[in-house]
């Protein structure tokens, strides 16, 4: 993967720049939908669950939510283009020779820079209206944060990989995916806490991979946040299990289609 | 340099219809048994080719013979189904142009985004991007979108993006010159520039006259996936579109 990048960081990096371009092209507001977009969406979840369904309240509910919509925002629309990368980047795929890694690694690292931009948004608020932002941050929630990210990362990129070689095989996929990701908004913790029984968590949090580095991401920023998860090591070792098997899969994927996947295209 | 050594291509005739997850898990086991009778095209047949650096190889044979799928296996776009093919030096393909050009973005950044996906640097381009528009005489449209391109400049853009790509091997799919009267003369120009710098090039081409004039090899595929090799100077000039096959 290393020497991937090494290769191909100057095509990586330019199709990222020209894909975020072209998503905000004609667009009046431009790039500033990036982060309008999650804040709108924090503000419709806050007025549903926070002042109607009272399943939170107060600045720290907030600040959970909001942080919790933008990891989600990135997670969804990484693979929702991803998953459409061979497909829409035919034309390219067919004529150039590329490495087949690049259109699915390009389409993590297009919502990554609006990631990155929405979390400094995030952090700015969150050093100036939470309570003890200042004396949260040691080197442990640190280390949390930067593994966390690392986790999703994994997960995306095999995700893009697995589901953007498939989609050129089984175009019904897109619907699928679509409706994977609104029973994901429900079933990760992004607007409330799920309560799972300890005898179910490690199950949980293998099948939903995502739930597991969100939590870990909360607990480094939340001194109130629960943190259990953090000292179960059954659950890092599960879940660590089953990134491997899902990044071991997406690679046995990419050596298996990359030879011929043009010819499906 | 460019060794081709015993490449097959084998295509199926056609695909059973399972377009989606549902049709295919429902029909799982009738779809693997019609996948298993469909007949498989054998495009690309034992081919063995070595072309040695500066070698005009020309590549003629009717529609549907496999001209284009072995310049996509040399270009790399492709994999043989079988053999193997060894590249000595980079490639600069002119398979179709402007592949990657976007309507929305201007043309700087499609200059930009071409030149990287040919193989050049970020720098380089930036540099050459200026000597990139006044080739395709269209310095004035530098920061215009796209889409209020005609189609002719599109085409000069792209063909001055490949141009300006410094490669070792260049593959022409039957694309050697486009645009006006003026600009044709300038892709020729750069044509004969790349025989006069000893460049390796692949060349598609239904035209006898520039087959004869610029060969130093003609392969010749036919349909069932044979090939002829000609290589003497005295064949090729009296080559004609009926040679024997020679790896029947």
């Amino acid at each position: 993967m290393l020497n991937f990048i090494k290769n191909n960081k100057e095509k990586l990096w330019v199709i990222s720049k020209m894909d975020l371009k072209l998503r905000y092209q004609n667009s009046v507001i431009g790039f500033a939908w990036s982060f309008l977009k999650p804040v709108l969406q924090f503000v419709v979840y806050y007025t549903v669950f926070g002042f109607i369904l009272k399943v939170g309240a107060g600045i720290e509910y907030a600040l959970q939510l909001f942080f919790g919509v933008i990891i989600w925002t990135f997670f969804a629309e990484s693979t929702s283009i991803g998953l459409n990368s061979f497909v829409s980047k035919a034309s390219i795929i067919s004529k150039i020779r590329v490495d087949k890694l690049i259109p699915p690694i390009s389409s993590f690292i297009t919502p990554f820079f609006s990631l990155c931009i929405n979390f400094t948004i995030f952090y700015i608020l969150y050093m100036f209206i939470y309570d003890g932002a200042l004396t949260q941050f040691s080197l442990s929630n640190y280390s949390i944060f930067i593994v966390s990210l690392i986790q999703i990362s994994i997960l995306v990129i095999s995700l893009n990989i697995i589901l953007s070689f498939s989609f050129v095989f089984f175009r019904d996929l897109q619907q699928i995916w679509e409706i994977v990701l609104i029973y994901g908004v429900f079933l990760t913790p992004i607007l409330y806490k799920i309560p799972i029984p300890e005898n179910y968590q490690v199950l949980y949090y293998t099948f939903n991979p995502l739930a597991f580095p969100l939590e870990n991401m909360k607990i480094a920023f939340f001194s109130n946040y629960s943190t259990v998860l953090v000292g179960n090591s059954n659950i890092w070792v599960s879940h660590t299990f089953f990134l491997l098997v899902i990044s071991y899969f997406s690679y046995r994927v990419k050596k298996r289609f990359e030879s011929n996947i043009v010819d499906y295209l | 340099m460019i060794k081709i050594k015993n490449v097959y291509k084998f295509y199926k005739a056609y695909t059973v219809h399972t377009n989606t997850l549902k049709s295919f898990m429902i029909n799982k086991k009738k779809y693997f048994s019609e996948k298993r009778k469909i007949p498989i095209l054998s495009v690309i047949n034992n081919l063995s080719v070595t072309i040695k650096d500066g070698d005009v190889l020309c590549i003629v044979g009717k529609n549907g013979s496999g001209k284009s799928t072995l310049a996509k296996l040399i270009a790399g776009t492709s994999t043989p189904t079988k053999g193997a093919i060894q590249i000595t030096g980079k490639i600069v393909p002119f398979l179709e142009l402007g592949v990657a050009f976007s309507n929305e973005l201007n043309g700087h950044d499609n200059a930009i985004l071409n030149g990287v996906l040919l193989g050049m640097s970020r720098s380089y381009i930036e540099k050459k991007v200026v000597d990139i528009f006044e080739f395709a005489e269209i310095q004035e449209f530098i920061k215009t979108p796209l889409k209020y391109y005609s189609s002719g400049m599109q085409m000069r853009l792209a063909f001055s993006i490949a141009m300006h790509a410094s490669g070792d091997i260049y593959i022409f799919d039957e694309i050697l010159a486009v645009g006006d009267e003026s600009f044709i003369k300038k892709c020729l120009d750069f044509f004969t520039m790349l025989l006069a710098n000893k460049k390796t090039i692949v060349f598609i081409t239904h035209n006898l006259d520039f087959v004869k004039e610029h060969a130093t090899k003609i392969l010749y595929l036919h349909r069932s996936g044979e090939y002829s090799l000609i290589e003497s100077q005295s064949e090729i000039e009296s080559f004609s579109f009926t040679p024997t096959i020679s790896n029947k």
